[in-house]
């Protein structure tokens, strides 16, 4: 019933547009109608092109991701998890966090050039702050009665960091994980615009030179769908971690 | 002859300019069950966390067993008001966990044994949400009794549940008790809870809190709340206690 309301209100949207399209005599290259959109999405697809833009920007999330990611996680345990270390790194976290990784574009092709590599670096920088700062705050709001309790019990640091402060700080991480992966793919987009020839954030501004307004919709529709699905996969790992918290009652 | 449980010599606990324990002496014999009781603000939750080893007191020491109190430590097992079960595990990793710090490759067999001893059979692969007050209060009693602790500090164990609830949870720990005789400290507020429980009641003041009488408590077991004897040893308790809920309502006015 969800999901046909869901589809429905789609639906009643695109017939909407295509209507104000054919109604109003729209030029196409203004606002193509969505049936036209789809038909260029079809001939995209189907040349291999879409496919391998596709297959690029995915690269490119993940290797950024799996970079910035894997560098704030152990990071950010270690700064949650000890207070000297936080106090040294936590003012140069404060002036870095606010810049945005856009702003790094000019440096990133000084130090880069071009092609991958700025991209990495940039979506790397995207990510690399929401999982920090996320798994600093989950680690150090851990309930001090659930460190009492394992204290109790005989547990040695180790333990106490890998079996209570570590799964506790969990759903902070996750949510961090999450924001960050949205990020990454915010800012591959934004890349592929700036340092490389391929992937669909340079698809969609390679049309804008042709007025091909059909082709900048029909990326900008596939980098949606892309999105949702990235963010779908991270709500389940979510949900299947997190069986246990109290938030999270049915999923 | 072995040493006492344990042995209190003039602790003292300041949290900045508020004195919360002041000289307070106090020995618990072995397989002793004793009541630390009064209102709140009284200090005796900070009295069980000291013996715990949580937050050393300010002055003076604390013996268990005859050897100093300085960390926390399993011999001397916490049963907490808010059950501080850890969410992320099973009930039965729960129970499991402080064997398995110690290394026991039965520890999942044994908490089994626990959950089935504390009516929870079958709900080991549960996690600690789905359960209700008292079913997590008896988790959390497993938890500690798996470690076979000769000491049990209790922290107002049971003072989350209802009255039902409350009523047989202390049935259970008084069966568990009279076939381990570990020595229990137990913290309330409630004046019935600690003429059903305790040997001893530890009736202590408000601010700063000092122990202002101990009462043995020497009615037979299992103690009949409607027998004459009860009645007037919880009459003589309550006029004791009202003393220091009157003292602390006063000092919350000014």
């Amino acid at each position: 019933m969800k999901a046909l309301r869901s589809i429905a209100v789609i639906a009643l949207a695109l017939v909407i547009w295509e209507a104000v399209c054919r109604l109003a005599h729209v030029s196409p290259a203004i606002l193509p109608p969505p049936t036209r959109v789809a038909g260029k999405w079809w001939e995209y697809l189907v040349t291999g092109e879409l496919p391998r833009d596709a297959a690029a920007t995915l690269l490119r999330v993940a290797v950024g991701f799996l970079i910035g990611g894997g560098l704030a996680l152990p990071l950010g345990l270690w700064m949650g998890a000890r207070d000297r270390v936080y106090d040294v790194f936590n003012p140069l976290v404060q002036l870095l966090r606010p810049i945005p990784p856009i702003a790094y574009i000019p440096l990133a092709i000084l130090w880069f050039g071009l092609g991958n590599p700025p991209a990495f670096f940039l979506i790397s920088l995207g990510a690399f702050f929401p999982v920090l700062m996320n798994t600093i705050a989950g680690v150090r709001t851990v309930d001090a009665i659930y460190v009492r309790a394992a204290q109790n019990l005989g547990a040695p640091g180790r333990t106490l960091f890998w079996r209570v402060l570590f799964p506790a700080a969990m759903p902070s991480i996750l949510a961090g994980l999450r924001v960050g992966i949205g990020v990454a793919f915010i800012v591959v987009i934004v890349a592929e615009m700036i340092a490389v020839n391929n992937g669909l954030g340079y698809r969609i501004l390679e049309a804008r030179e042709y007025f091909w307004s059909d082709k900048i919709l029909a990326g900008m529709i596939t980098i949606g769908v892309i999105g949702l699905a990235i963010d779908t996969v991270m709500a389940r790992i979510n949900g299947r971690l997190l069986r246990w918290h109290r938030g999270l009652e049915n999923a | 002859m072995p040493d006492r449980a344990l042995q209190i010599r003039g602790v003292r606990k300041q949290f900045g300019a508020i004195v919360a324990l002041e000289g307070i002496d106090l020995d618990v014999e072995r397989g002793e069950l004793v009541c630390l009781l009064g209102p709140s603000g009284c200090g005796k939750s900070t009295l069980l966390n000291a013996i715990a080893g949580f937050t050393p007191p300010s002055a003076g020491e604390i013996l268990a067993f005859g050897k100093k109190v300085t960390h926390p430590e399993p011999e001397r097992a916490m049963v907490f008001q808010e059950y501080a079960l850890f969410p992320w595990m099973t009930v039965r990793d729960n129970v499991a966990f402080g064997l398995q710090i110690r290394g026991d490759p039965q520890a999942r067999s044994k908490a089994d044994g626990l959950l089935d001893k504390l009516a929870l059979r079958g709900f080991g692969d549960r996690f600690p949400k789905d359960l209700s007050g008292g079913m997590r209060q008896r988790v959390a009693l497993a938890r500690c009794l798996a470690l076979d602790a000769p000491m049990l500090l209790m922290d107002e164990p049971f003072g989350a549940l209802d009255a039902l609830t409350r009523r047989s949870m202390q049935d259970e720990l008084l069966r568990i008790w009279t076939e381990l005789k570990q020595t229990i400290v137990f913290v309330t507020h409630g004046i019935e809870e600690s003429l059903v429980l305790a040997d001893r009641v530890v009736v202590m003041t408000y601010r700063p809190g000092t122990v202002k009488k101990i009462i043995p408590v020497t009615l037979s077991r299992p103690r009949d709340e409607t027998a004459p004897g009860f009645s007037s040893a919880l009459r003589a308790l309550t006029g004791l206690v009202r003393e220091e809920q009157k003292r602390h309502e006063r000092a919350e006015q000014t």
